[in-house]
């Protein structure tokens, strides 16, 4: 067992940093879809028929492959900064959205309703979550602001543990990958500013 | 380790059925991977791309966002992208 903040997260490809990408806000989309400004994340849930989009200006669901979008509403009627989608990999109406500003939210009825999810976590600005394929009550969380690291679920999302210091460079997406580490575990993977990284998630 | 450029990486997805296929978005496109991130090749998705994920329920069907909020589709792994939105 490594000490917190001892992660290895190997450079598998990148490295160097770029200007961003353009944020140009939509312009002429379709009449029945709000913009989405900057979009950080796309997933398609286990039932394999929706789509949801985390983006700037909030959560949205695609029931027709992409081409029209409607907002999901979340707690407090905000228009969340949705950072990160992680869907469940057997249950379709069970996904988690890392935010800029209110933490882990979670639905386990489709986006009907969404329960706060940030016991433990030591900020509320995430940037990443990954939920382990084969053990799903299994999470991982990158936490950008206060005790920035990441952190550790297992029990969906009700508590999470720090583990480590994460990536180094700003995360955009974490994914658990089904690769065996040969130590008990498998790997997670991490897009960065600095490239594609992964570490065995036996912190 | 070699196919991609020297930037960020914004998104990425894997097969679940098959974990050495992995995609990633990045400005200058969408890249897979074969042989779970040790080479990659470009697939001729959008650039700009900000977002990467796989179809658990049909593994050939990919979908792309780029930053500005354009969709496309691939239904065949990568090999032809067709924009949605």
């Amino acid at each position: 067992m490594k000490r917190i903040g001892a992660g290895y997260w190997a450079l598998l490809v990148g490295g160097g940093l770029l200007a961003a990408a353009p944020h140009a806000a939509l312009a002429g989309s379709a009449a029945a879809t709000p913009a989405f400004e900057h979009v950080h994340a796309l997933v398609v849930d286990a039932g394999g028929a929706n789509l949801w989009l985390g983006a700037h200006t909030g959560l949205f669901r695609s029931q027709d492959g992409g081409r029209s979008w409607a907002r999901v509403a979340m707690p407090g009627g905000h228009h969340h900064d949705v950072m990160t989608i992680a869907a469940h990999p057997s249950q379709p109406e069970t996904l988690y959205a890392g935010t800029h500003e209110a933490g882990v939210l979670k639905t386990m009825n489709a986006g009907k309703t969404w329960t706060p999810a940030n016991t433990g976590l030591g900020g509320v600005d995430v940037h990443g979550l990954a939920i382990d394929p084969n053990t799903p009550a299994k999470l991982h969380a990158l936490v950008r602001d206060r005790r920035a690291g990441l952190y550790r679920s297992t029990d969906m999302g009700a508590t999470w543990v720090r583990v480590d210091d994460g990536p180094p460079g700003e995360t955009k997406v974490l994914a658990s990958v089904n690769i065996p580490t040969g130590m008990g575990g498998i790997f997670l993977y991490a897009g960065t500013a600095e490239g594609l990284r992964a570490s065995p998630d036996c912190f | 380790m070699g196919g991609l450029p020297t930037s960020t990486v914004n998104g990425f997805a894997v097969d679940p059925t098959n974990t050495k296929v992995m995609y990633v978005a990045m400005r200058d496109g969408v890249f897979r991977s074969e042989n779970a991130g040790r080479t990659w090749s470009p697939t001729g998705g959008p650039a700009n791309a900000a977002a990467v994920t796989v179809n658990p329920m049909r593994p050939g069907e990919v979908y792309a966002a780029t930053t500005d909020g354009a969709i496309w589709r691939s239904t065949d792994a990568g090999g032809r992208w067709d924009a949605v939105r």
